[in-house]
């Protein structure tokens, strides 16, 4: 492998993704503004992190921490498979909230199993100013 | 901003291609004999992207064809939980899992995943109930694996089995979180 290829991996791979989490994370925020959500708050995403509600079927109260762990910055375990969940967080996390359809399918899913409704794009808003906030 | 993610994504590529290849050889010198996966890997992207990152992306010889069709035509009741993908996704994953099935291929253990009997007509199949799965763990005590926080469901193949995403499956290459190797 020649010096450049080298000079270009170690560039992806250490330096891109924080630069990728922070431009995607600006055009969703752009989108829900324009669908009249914000400012948006890191304290309000924090509290929401935790936030516990019952699902329908009566079983354990579900929040993001259920399987993402209350810390952003740690690993989380998937409740149903254990399967590890690398950390949200982009300061821990490189590559995390860089795609913004990888984002957008995940709140889907998540908010949905989770809090049994879709997520507004001020809760979306919130939640990723808490996350990209998160300091290593 | 999308030609920068396709060159991270590229350049992370060579990295592990690399990197892989390093380990490869180094594996094989070691352990001469022993570097074929028990099924072979999944490969697909588009299959990893859509279906691991609530699971392991479990390779398609762990089912036979049949099995995988019915998963792949219920994702909206996905053991409990809504696993739809856009159409396009979903049938490019059902063609790479229908042809390479357990049926449809000669994996070392693909014939055993293969056999009428995985699940019923009328529940998901479950690869944790063939008859080749059962009789492989019948006798692992629930606490080490469904009652162990480390572990939680016989479907998270690589928290015991070292080289799950692999396709490799050794006996010898189980570490239990918590209990260490296994002994049969």
């Amino acid at each position: 492998m020649n010096p450049i290829t080298v000079t270009v991996a170690v560039w992806a791979v250490l330096v891109a993704p924080g630069a990728l989490a922070a431009s995607a994370v600006e055009s969703l925020e752009a989108a829900y503004r324009s669908a009249g959500a914000g400012p948006f708050s890191t304290g309000t995403g924090a509290d929401a992190w935790r936030r516990e509600i019952p699902p329908r079927d009566g079983g354990a109260p579900r929040s993001c921490a259920t399987c993402h762990g209350a810390d952003p910055r740690s690993v989380g375990r998937h409740a149903t498979t254990g399967k590890i969940i690398e950390p949200l967080a982009p300061a821990v996390s490189p590559g995390r909230l860089s795609d913004p359809e990888h984002v957008e399918k995940w709140f889907r899913r998540n908010c949905e199993w989770t809090w049994g409704r879709a997520c507004t794009p001020q809760e979306k808003g919130d939640f990723l100013a808490y996350l990209r906030g998160v300091q290593p | 901003m999308r030609t920068k993610i396709v060159t991270g994504s590229f350049a992370l590529a060579v990295v592990a291609a690399v990197g892989g290849g390093l380990v490869g050889a180094g594996d094989r010198g070691e352990r001469a004999g022993h570097d074929r996966a028990d099924v072979a890997p999944a490969t697909d992207a588009r299959y990893r992207a859509a279906c691991g990152e609530c699971h392991m992306a479990f390779q398609p010889g762990l089912l036979p064809a049949a099995a995988w069709d019915r998963v792949m035509a219920t994702l909206d009741r996905h053991f409990g939980d809504d696993a739809q993908v856009p159409p396009a996704t979903a049938d490019a994953v059902r063609d790479y899992l229908a042809a390479n099935a357990a049926d449809r291929t000669d994996g070392r253990r693909a014939a055993g995943f293969g056999s009428p009997g995985a699940g019923s007509a009328t529940s998901l199949p479950r690869i944790t109930e063939t008859r080749y799965f059962s009789g492989k763990h019948h006798d692992v005590p629930a606490r080490l694996a469904t009652g162990n926080p480390q572990v939680r469901s016989f479907a998270n193949c690589p928290a015991c089995h070292q080289r799950a995403e692999a396709g490799s499956y050794n006996e010898h290459e189980v570490r239990i979180p918590g209990a260490g190797p296994w002994h049969d």
